[in-house]
């Protein structure tokens, strides 16, 4: 995991994405990853990137894809993302939301799929003790949250997200 | 091959000759009525809920199924009878497993191309994974009732398994197999005609639909493309010469942890003697989401504002936030649950009497009352049982969000899953459809 270390290298870090453009999205981005990394997530999903919004403890990134799905990234204190929503008309890419997460996501969703008395296309819930997805929706309205338990700053409740 | 266009047009025809767009309204039609023997008149199938099409490799509950035949497009001969179509009312447009299909009809199955002859193929985005495959037009036939050139979508076709875009697959698992599906084919059939809507007929990076070289087994990248709606995967029933403003989802009472049950899937709302609307109340839907509203009290005692609520056969349990019954861990001293698995059911110590208030766009207001059990003792009392009314299954904590009036965060959302349609008749019309009770979106129950 980066630190963050300071205001500059955070700018140093965009300009760099920036410049690298869309073909060399940084493979290290999303989930568990720090603030500087938001950027790729927006090249990735060819969104408008809000100004980071304040909620107590913590601040938010959000991207609005190109299709209208917005993603929100919830930053720590720290500068570490994490925890990420999805809200719109379609699944957002969460193999680029997720990062380094993503791998035990896809573990997860598999076990799952292998039990008896299937809990159905329209939501899906995992809970590991080192990541938490709730999703759910129907077609033209998918949502979802995902955490890093061990990320969460103190005496955050998720519920309390925005 | 047909151009991109050409389907349009013949498309566009179709509708003007056929139905003028779902207004029929009222018109009666006793002929759809009338084949006699057998129970079921021309615009209504048998519905059968039961362990699925394979349950050695997954067994189904409360989940209701249709027969459905696929020809190619004007064929009567080159046809197939599919069993085991999940009937979804929480997806729109109709969508084949691949290895379902024989060869003869899926040869014959026309390709939707775009600009420049390469065909189309869609993402279709699930809460948990995603399917890739072709758009095909086909000739869909079910009951006494026919639709011509609808564009279906062939999941997991091998011709187009190498170029899967990254950022579909980013969506997570891929579900193109029966086992995986839980069903040979699913017919989504809620408020919407097809499957994105104009977000997609607007945009290229839609995330939906893409134009993919046409070899099939390319790696170079496929790209995103506008796709109009009617070229859209759309649900066969809006293409339904007659019986095409809506469906009924009839399902009976049944005792807890059935074998089985059979249940009726009407076609058209007020255009036959077996579809007129009775004593049940119209609930608006939303033009944005096709959703109601439901206010829901947590067994905590805080009440939620879940503007984002829904009817969806698709969904085998309500699905609702309350973290005061318990579920996954807190489940852990049953037989069943798995701890390498935590899942979301339900399992109260004893069986919840619950409520739900419904509110429809138009301010009909109705308290849904429903019981959840523990999921757990269901499933162990009954080893056959493939349908149950009392399953329930967290979808989360409830967000904050959802105390406040005005919420916005669509996670605010009761889902009333299959257990809600037992024992009822729900009416679902389609947004821009007529019908003698008002146009759609909306339920009635």
């Amino acid at each position: 995991m980066r630190a963050l270390g300071s205001t500059l290298s955070v700018a140093l870090a965009l300009g760099a994405v920036l410049l690298a453009g869309e073909a060399l999205v940084p493979a290290k981005a999303g989930l568990g990853d720090t603030a500087a990394s938001v950027e790729a997530d927006r090249a990735s999903m060819k969104g408008q990137l809000r100004a980071p919004i304040s909620g107590p403890g913590y601040s938010v990134q959000e991207i609005t894809a190109a299709n209208g799905t917005v993603v929100r990234e919830y930053v720590s204190p720290s500068g570490v993302i994490f925890a990420v929503s999805w809200s719109g008309p379609a699944m957002p890419n969460l193999q680029q939301a997720l990062g380094t997460y993503f791998a035990q996501y896809q573990t997860a969703v598999q076990a799952q799929r292998a039990t008896a008395g299937r809990g159905g296309h329209h939501h899906l819930q995992i809970h590991s003790p080192s990541l938490v997805v709730h999703a759910g929706g129907h077609m033209r309205q998918y949502h979802g949250l995902a955490y890093a338990p061990s990320l969460l700053p103190q005496n955050l409740a998720i519920s309390d997200l925005h | 091959m047909r151009k991109l266009v050409l389907l349009g047009l013949v498309q566009g025809l179709f509708l003007l000759a056929g139905c003028g767009g779902g207004s029929s309204g009222l018109v009666s039609a006793p002929s759809n009525n009338g084949s006699g023997s057998g129970g079921q008149g021309a615009n209504a199938v048998t519905m059968k809920v039961d362990s699925g099409p394979d349950p050695t490799m997954g067994y189904d509950v409360d989940t209701p199924f249709i027969t459905v035949t696929v020809c190619a497009p004007g064929s009567t001969t080159n046809c197939q009878q599919i069993d085991h179509v999940e009937v979804d009312t929480g997806s729109y447009g109709f969508r084949i497993i691949s290895s379902v299909l024989n060869t003869s009809v899926a040869s014959a199955l026309q390709q939707e191309v775009g600009t420049g002859g390469n065909p189309i193929v869609e993402c279709t985005g699930f809460a948990d994974g995603f399917s890739w495959g072709p758009i095909k037009v086909a000739d869909v036939e079910i009951a006494g009732e026919s639709a011509s050139n609808v564009p279906i979508q062939v999941i997991g076709d091998p011709s187009f398994e190498n170029e899967i875009p990254a950022n579909c697959s980013g969506e997570g698992n891929k579900e193109d197999t029966v086992a995986l599906f839980g069903a040979n084919a699913i017919l989504g059939v809620g408020p919407f005609a097809d499957d994105c809507g104009n977000g997609c007929a607007t945009t290229p990076a839609n995330g939906w639909y893409y134009t993919c070289p046409a070899n099939g087994m390319s790696t170079t990248s496929c790209a995103g493309v506008a796709q109009s709606e009617i070229d859209q995967v759309t649900d066969p029933v809006t293409d339904f010469q007659t019986d095409n403003n809506g469906v009924i989802v009839q399902l009976p009472s049944t005792s807890e942890g059935a074998a089985s049950a059979t249940g009726t899937l009407i076609f058209g709302i007020g255009t036959a003697s077996n579809n007129m609307k009775g004593s049940e109340t119209v609930y608006t839907a939303s033009q944005s989401y096709g959703d109601v509203s439901a206010t829901y009290t947590t067994q905590g005692g805080q009440q939620l504002v879940l503007p984002y609520s829904y009817f969806d056969t698709g969904s085998n349990a309500y699905y609702f936030a309350d973290g005061s019954i318990p579920s996954f861990t807190g489940c852990s001293s049953y037989p069943g649950y798995d701890t390498k698995k935590p899942q979301s059911w339900f399992c109260p110590g004893s069986e919840l009497k619950l409520s739900a208030m419904v509110t429809g766009q138009n301010a009909a207001q109705t308290t849904v009352d429903f019981s959840v059990g523990n999921a757990y003792t269901l499933f162990n009392s009954s080893a056959t049982g493939t349908v149950f009314n009392d399953l329930g299954a967290s979808s989360g904590p409830p967000p904050t969000d959802c105390v406040a009036q005005t919420t916005t965060d669509t996670a605010c959302a009761f889902d009333f899953g299959f257990p809600f349609f037992l024992g009822r008749n729900v009416f679902i019309a389609f947004a821009g459809a007529n019908t003698a009770w008002g146009p759609g979106p909306y339920f009635a129950y």
